[in-house]
């Protein structure tokens, strides 16, 4: 679990370091761009036509330097005199248009003393004019009737947010005389939806404080919407705007054109008409996230009937056609959002062992969320936070795609040292096991060579100094015997030697021979009493009669072993040559005996009786090698004539 | 040699391509109706002992184990050792000179019921035909198998038949239910008294002598029985 905490705590250091940026609003020129983007790429994707309902009216350039020529007193720059305006008003009235906006600053209008313009707004209830609530302000026409000043003065300001872009529009607000004031946009809505399609407006359900016109909730702008977090100017009643999507939102009038008669009554009739200074000298104009402009040369800037008229548009579009208005999702959900696409981010390391695989998955990722979120807000109007959400993304993605990567390099480095590891291991184990053998070897070639001289040369020893002192001392015979010895003595190198170059054991016979003790028991014993009995000693001298029978051994014995009992018999036999005197007869039996295995050499001749007392080196060996095989050694003076019984009894494996 | 025994089918095991046929010369002249088959090496011995069924094998120890191995006495010791295994009956001559070899394998050579006589290749040529010509009868000759020793050696039940024969004058019948053996068995063991006092059946049979008494006047001298 701890493991897991630190393994995974990169991501969700991320994910939370992505909320914190959001949550104090660093991510919002990201959240913008994103935006914009999207935008664009509705703009392109999904293009819609002409406006049927709005048309504007262009006080161009032209016309206002024409009426400039045309008026005799000095005026000031950008003025259009009330006569002109009034003397339009009234030609655009007899068309009957729906509404009739009349988005022009009060400053602009150089009055008259008939004060004409006052007496078509007072008298047409769906001419509306324009005054500005923000500072700086400027208050609407003088002389209007209280009902005119009441219903059809309505706000013409737009929020700019911090990079000078214009994403949102004013539904009204709260003026300083704590009134709430339409907008110019909401206002022509209202109106037109009322007059032309019996549509009213009440306050909104799911959120009191928004209207709803017909079925439709205009989303209102919260100071949390969004990316909408540093923005102070979140106030009254704001929608996020959507601009038309199309290159000609909207069908132009010009002013001089209806003043000279040239007239199309269709583009006003039952219309929404919007009047402004389109003039780029003169204008105000503000910049726009995507392109929209269909008066200035740069086409991302708009005046402001062209804003007006695509948030009145965006207002009637959705109550009339169900086409979404821009919102953002509550602010817990948005976390909530994030942080799964963080958490998805965190497992694309595991989908595969390929490195290349994981990052065209993460790829394949973003480009689903891209898809999603362009998707949402194309049908539903979903602003996503997705700026925050590919910034998640990518990082977790990239990060654990590494740490995934540098896992498995760092698995397979340690599975690497632990076979370079076991590899020694082994290694030493095998050389600790050759020192083992070899030192076992080393024993056992000592062993061989005590073994190859007790019962070789030292016996022929042993007897000469028999024969020496014997008091007829036959020199001829005594130097024959110093010969053999000497023979015995040289063979015993070759003996050793060649013992040693073998692989197998071997138990060397005595007589210069070397016999394998891999051979079946019963077969080494037969050769090695022939061999030894062959040897010249006294003892055999006056022997008549010899009984010999080694049954086969019925079990496994190791080659030691059998190379053992065959020098136990060996030695066995020297004794009866060495220290017997006028031996008869000799019996020399291995049998199976119930579960052992017998083997016994008894003899008829007389022997000193110290013999049976001394512990030599053959004797010691002897019970070694009993002990060896778990079984019994014994020497005794024969039970039932004169002599001695040696026997090597041990139970059969 | 003037008794010609006839055998039906012997069988030569030797390397050496001189020897063979000198020996199947030497067989011919003998034994003129005898089929002879010859084998070089263990292998194509035992093709033709698995194939025919054989009166005598006349055997080299030197011997290769197939065409591509050389010559060495363990296989001739291992073949030997093989058939005597399977085929408890079959005669045996061993000419070969190594025969001390043998030694080691004179457990299985004592309690071979059918004939088996060793002979070094040094001997005459009288000499050893007349061993072949024991072989064939079922007799056993092994002397020169052990070293010289002074004595007789030979085996418990051997003496024990010596001296029921000789000190109590039992039959072989007698002899066998004592052992607790059968009389093939007792018959075997004489077999092999005679081998081990050096009666030569067929020499003193054609002398007109009775083989157990014989063996009894030797035991005696030799110390054997009282």
């Amino acid at each position: 679990m701890r493991q897991r905490l630190r393994k995974f705590s990169i991501g969700y250091g991320v994910i939370l370091f992505v909320l914190m940026l959001r949550s104090l609003g660093l991510s919002e020129p990201f959240e913008f761009l994103a935006f914009d983007k999207f935008l664009a790429y509705l703009r392109r994707l999904q293009p819609e036509p002409t406006s049927s309902r709005i048309t504007l009216v262009s006080l161009d350039e032209a016309f206002l330097k024409g009426l400039a020529q045309k008026t005799s007193s000095p005026l000031s720059k950008g003025s259009i005199s009330e006569a002109s305006l009034s003397e339009l008003l009234k030609r655009l009235l007899q068309h009957d248009p729906a509404v009739l906006g009349l988005d022009i600053a009060s400053t602009r209008i150089l009055p008259t003393d008939e004060r004409t313009l006052a007496q078509i707004v007072n008298q047409n209830p769906s001419v509306l004019t324009v005054e500005k609530a923000l500072e700086p302000k400027i208050s609407s026409l003088t002389n209007l009737s209280t009902s005119a000043f009441e219903n059809q003065v309505v706000v013409n300001d737009f929020f700019v947010d911090w990079d000078g872009k214009v994403r949102r529009a004013i539904l009204g607000v709260e003026n300083g005389d704590r009134l709430f004031h339409k907008s110019l946009s909401f206002g022509l809505a209202e109106i037109y939806l009322r007059q032309q399609h019996q549509i009213g407006t009440s306050n909104g359900q799911r959120d009191p404080e928004t209207v709803k016109i017909g079925d439709v909730e205009i989303p209102r702008l919260l100071s949390n919407t969004g990316s909408y977090r540093r923005e102070k100017t979140i106030y009254g009643l704001q929608m996020l705007m959507n601009y038309r999507r199309s290159q000609e939102a909207f069908p132009i009038l010009l002013a001089g054109d209806i003043l000279s008669g040239q007239i199309q009554p269709e583009l006003i009739r039952d219309r929404i008409l919007i009047i402004g200074i389109t003039d780029p000298s003169l204008a105000a104009y503000s910049i726009t996230p995507v392109e929209i402009s269909q008066f200035l040369e740069v086409r991302s800037q708009a005046v402001g009937i062209e804003l007006q008229a695509h948030a009145t548009s965006q207002i009637l579009d959705a109550v009339l056609d169900g086409r979404p208005l821009l919102k953002s999702s509550p602010s817990l959900l948005e976390y909530v959002w994030i942080f799964a696409i963080g958490l998805l981010g965190m497992e694309v390391g595991r989908f595969s062992n390929s490195i290349a695989r994981n990052l065209l998955s993460l790829a394949c990722l973003l480009l689903l969320l891209f898809v999603l979120s362009l998707w949402a807000m194309s049908v539903w109007g979903w602003w996503l936070p997705i700026a925050p959400s590919f910034l998640v993304l990518s990082l977790n993605g990239i990060a654990y795609i590494a740490y995934y990567q540098s896992e498995r390099t760092w698995k397979r480095l340690v599975e690497e040292r632990d076979r370079i590891i076991n590899e020694r291991d082994r290694a030493l184990g095998e050389r600790d096991r050759a020192l083992v053998d070899l030192k076992s070897e080393r024993r056992t070639t000592i062993e061989t060579a005590i073994h190859a001289i007790h019962n070789g040369p030292l016996q022929t020893l042993a007897l000469l100094m028999r024969r020496s002192q014997a008091p007829d001392l036959d020199t001829a015979i005594l130097q024959a015997e110093l010969k053999i010895l000497d023979q015995e003595i040289r063979s015993l190198g070759a003996d050793l030697t060649q013992a040693a170059m073998t692989d197998h054991i071997s138990l060397s016979l005595g007589n210069g021979q070397m016999l394998n003790a891999a051979l079946p028991l019963h077969e080494i014993l037969y050769t090695v009493f022939d061999v030894t009995l062959g040897r010249d000693f006294p003892a055999f001298e006056a022997l008549q009669v010899c009984i010999t029978d080694f049954e086969p051994y019925p079990g496994n014995l190791s080659p030691e072993l059998k190379r053992d009992i065959g020098y136990f018999l060996q030695e066995a036999l020297c004794n009866v040559g060495k220290h017997a005197i006028d031996v008869t007869k000799l019996t020399v039996v291995g049998q199976v005996l119930g579960q052992n295995y017998c083997l016994s050499i008894k003899d008829n001749g007389a022997a000193a009786d110290h013999l049976l007392l001394h512990q030599g080196t053959g004797t010691q060996q002897s019970q070694a090698l009993a002990a060896q095989l778990q079984g019994q050694f014994s020497r005794q003076p024969s039970a039932s004539s004169q002599g001695v019984h040696c026997k090597l009894l041990w139970p059969l494996r | 040699m003037s008794k010609k025994i006839r055998a039906n089918k012997i069988l030569v095991v030797d390397d050496h391509d001189l020897v063979l046929r000198g020996m199947i010369a030497l067989l011919k002249t003998h034994y003129p109706d005898a089929e002879i088959k010859t084998a070089r090496t263990a292998q194509t011995a035992w093709t033709v002992i698995n194939t025919i069924s054989l009166d005598l094998v006349i055997l080299d120890l030197s011997i290769p184990d197939n065409s591509d191995s050389g010559s060495r006495s363990e296989v001739g010791i291992s073949l030997l050792k093989d058939l005597m295994a399977q085929s408890p009956d079959i005669n045996i001559a061993v000419i070969s000179t190594e025969i001390k070899a043998l030694i080691r394998v004179i457990h299985e050579i004592d309690h071979h019921q059918g004939g088996f006589t060793a002979s070094n290749k040094a001997l005459p040529e009288e000499e050893v035909l007349k061993r072949i010509s024991n072989a064939l009868d079922g007799c056993s000759h092994t002397k020169e198998i052990k070293a010289q020793h002074r004595g007789t050696h030979l085996k418990e039940p051997w003496l024990k038949v010596l001296k029921l024969a000789g000190e109590e004058g039992l039959q072989d019948q007698t002899i066998s239910e004592r052992l607790c053996v059968t009389v093939g068995t007792v018959r075997h063991y004489w077999k092999k008294i005679y081998d081990v006092l050096e009666i030569d059946p067929s020499d003193e049979k054609q002398d007109g002598r009775n083989l157990r008494i014989l063996s009894q006047i030797r035991a005696r001298e030799l110390g054997l029985i009282e």
